[in-house]
């Protein structure tokens, strides 16, 4: 029996096989995931892997190509992009590779994509190294005021330059067209910007539209485009979220990214409306006492069948902390057993409820989690309001939470306008998928242009009626 | 007898209608403006502030206590000037250039004035400048500044900077407050005083006058 050998998401594999057998079926034997909708008889293409030889990588219908010894055979990574993936991403044709590089605040997300077919070859997710500076945005703002912003912008280089190097080594394939999303301020730090605006009113940015350089930057790609934010607060990630869940297509789409920012975007018979809370760190566990990320351990989700409480965690492992859906499942209890009521004081002797041995839940917490879901929710409310509607047709939770949200537990806990719990679609990471659509066309780049400078955006701290609303839904 | 204690109940309950009237009635009926303030609804704030302070109550439970306290006063006031009752002193509020998030600042406020302090509310993103001109036009006896974000915390220090060089630092207490602020910090750039909390804020203000 010869041997083959397969990358699948970044791993490589030697895989034994019969001589004869076809890679289709090699892989399927073998418990790869791969799609072959003709049934295997070489007609709808889909069933497409990468052979790497002599340094050039080619596209093959694995079904139309036999196994070979020593063959290196790269597979394209089915897992996780998100739900939102049945646009169909539209290409230009382009030769080459592409890389869409979606720059969170504590996550850098890396998509090595073929620029003619719209595969990705390679994802990659590595913390973002600025986390030496701060764990969340306006502490590296604090940082580059006192220090500029230069050595943010190194740090954040050397990694991804790192990271496209190994994959240039992998691959022997230079990147041809870098394309970056993320909140504006991720943005300002890896074009080199200075950030200090960002820290005081009237937080003045110092670009906000798409930005292209040729060979510039120091990035290892050809060219790098910086994709438009809609202001200082309203990142192009949220633009790529736009793109990606195609808001506004027909109807009227809300989409909300919950973290330490919740940012809104509505588009509402073809106006757009932007806006921004700030909800502070409990979505994303921080401020909670037993909180953590969406982590190994964390507690992802709560249920509850005949008084049974059954927890799930990330990983499967024991549970060691709560995460924020796992949070808003949690709170969703205490109050449906009546252990808190509706204002979210505690009904019990004891001012806490444990959901492990470990993990609990205080009177503090459930006060941090009713500023972060009433800002929120005020906010949704402003939005609705301006544009004089009380419904959508659809509602994209995106960023991680977006994933393992409940939405029963997000509409008892008034996250989400109860009338809204069947317009909810959880979107999971529409920033990269947005970008990598961006990255393949210049279709795509031009309306996230259009919307970026259309959208109207709703300052709220100067609302009266913005504190109004937040005061009400403060209360369950 | 008059109905302290229902006034106070009304008052921690948020009924500002109900309060309202009742004091009119006890007023109408001859009890001191002095006495309904301080035995009453003083005493009200502060059992709705150690209730926050225990989490047993949140923010919109003293916001609307806190705005049934200001339309008792509004009533209690020219009562109190007539029987020559001064407000114990003046404080002037507001959050610090850069900043614009005031509701931290709003509840302090209310808070503060329901001890029977006269509050001067200079609003958001406030110069330095601006704060030491109201302290003196207002002959303040008490500065409360606000900072949200860790960005905007070291403009309080500019402020008391300002305040040490208008020569009037002897004649205020400054507190400072905004969820990146310690105690620490306070001590560091000078001020008098750091409260975690709106009820805290007013405990200490208070107690600048006794």
């Amino acid at each position: 029996m010869e041997t083959l050998r397969i990358v699948y998401d970044g791993i490589e594999k030697v895989i034994p096989f019969y001589k004869g057998d076809s890679l289709l079926s090699v892989l399927r034997n073998n418990g790869y995931e791969i799609s072959a909708n003709c049934g295997g008889n070489g007609t709808c293409n889909k069933c497409k892997v990468y052979l790497v030889e002599g340094g050039k990588v080619t596209a093959v219908s694995s079904c139309k190509t036999l196994a070979k010894a020593d063959m290196r055979v790269i597979v394209p990574s089915v897992r996780g992009e998100g739900l939102v993936t049945d646009a169909k991403t539209q290409t230009d044709g382009e030769s080459g590779i592409g890389l869409a590089l979606d720059i969170g605040t504590t996550t850098l997300a890396f998509y090595f994509v073929d620029l003619a077919t719209g595969e990705t070859l390679k994802r990659v997710s590595c913390l973002n190294p600025q986390s030496a500076f701060g764990a969340d945005v306006i502490s590296r703002v604090e940082y580059a005021t006192n220090h500029g912003v230069n050595e943010l912008t190194q740090t954040l280089k050397m990694r991804i330059n790192g990271v496209i190097s190994a994959f240039s080594e992998e691959f022997h394939q230079s990147v041809k067209r870098l394309a970056v999303t993320g909140n504006t301020v991720m943005l300002h730090i890896f074009a080199g910007e200075e950030i200090a605006s960002f820290g005081k009113y009237p937080f003045t940015p110092a670009f906000l539209e798409s930005r292209k350089y040729a060979k510039g930057l120091g990035y290892q790609a050809e060219e790098v485009l910086l994709l438009p934010s809609v202001s200082s607060f309203v990142g192009a990630d949220i633009t790529c979220g736009a793109i990606a869940t195609n808001l506004t297509a027909n109807g009227t789409n809300l989409l909300v990214d919950l973290g330490t920012n919740g940012e809104m975007l509505l588009s509402h018979q073809g106006k757009l409306y932007a806006t921004s809370v700030a909800a502070g760190p409990a979505f994303e566990g921080a401020g909670i006492s037993c909180g953590m990320g969406g982590v190994e351990g964390a507690i992802s989700q709560i249920s509850e069948k005949n008084g049974n409480l059954t927890l799930t965690t990330v990983g499967n492992q024991p549970p060691k902390g709560i995460c924020g859906s796992g949070l808003i499942d949690g709170i969703a209890y205490l109050l449906k057993q009546g252990v808190i009521d509706e204002t979210g004081a505690f009904q019990t002797e004891e001012d806490q409820f444990a959901f492990a041995p470990n993990v609990l839940l205080t009177a503090g917490d459930v006060r941090a989690f009713q500023l972060a879901k009433s800002a929120v929710r005020a906010g949704i409310e402003t939005l609705l309001k301006v544009a004089n509607i009380t419904q959508v047709d659809r509602l994209f939770v995106c960023g991680g939470m977006g994933f393992y949200l409940n939405k029963d537990s997000a509409v008892t806990v008034g996250l989400f306008p109860a009338h809204m719990r069947e317009k909810i679609v959880s979107a999971g990471n529409t920033a990269g998928l947005g970008a990598k659509q961006c990255l393949l066309s210049a279709a795509a780049r031009k309306k996230a242009s259009a919307l970026s400078v259309s959208a109207e955006v709703i300052p709220l701290s100067t609302r009266a009626d913005f504190t109004e609303l937040f005061m009400e839904h403060m209360f369950f | 007898m008059a109905r302290f204690d229902e006034m106070s109940a009304l008052l921690q309950r948020g009924k500002a209608r109900d309060l309202a009237t009742m004091v009119q009635e006890e007023l109408a009926a001859g009890v001191p403006a002095k006495d309904i303030l301080e035995q009453s609804l003083i005493i009200g704030m502060g059992i709705v502030g150690d209730k926050f302070k225990r989490n047993e109550v949140f923010v919109p439970e003293v916001l609307i206590a806190a705005r049934a306290m200001n339309s008792a006063l509004t009533i209690l006031r020219p009562a109190l000037a007539d029987s020559g009752v001064e407000p114990i002193g003046t404080a002037v509020i507001c959050t610090v250039k850069g900043d614009l998030h005031d509701i931290g600042k709003n509840l302090v406020k209310m808070m503060i004035e329901g001890t029977g302090i006269n509050v001067i509310d200079l609003g958001v993103d406030c110069d330095k400048d601006k704060i030491v001109t109201a302290i003196k036009e207002n002959n303040a006896n008490v500065v409360c500044l606000s900072a949200l974000l860790t960005t905007t915390m070291g403009y309080q220090k500019e402020v008391i900077d300002a305040i040490v060089e208008a020569g009037l630092r002897d004649q205020v207490k400054i507190m400072v407050g905004g969820a990146p602020v310690t105690e620490d910090f306070a001590k560091e750039i000078g001020a008098d005083a750091y409260t975690p909390d709106a009820a805290s804020a007013a405990e200490t203000a208070r107690a600048f006058f006794a």
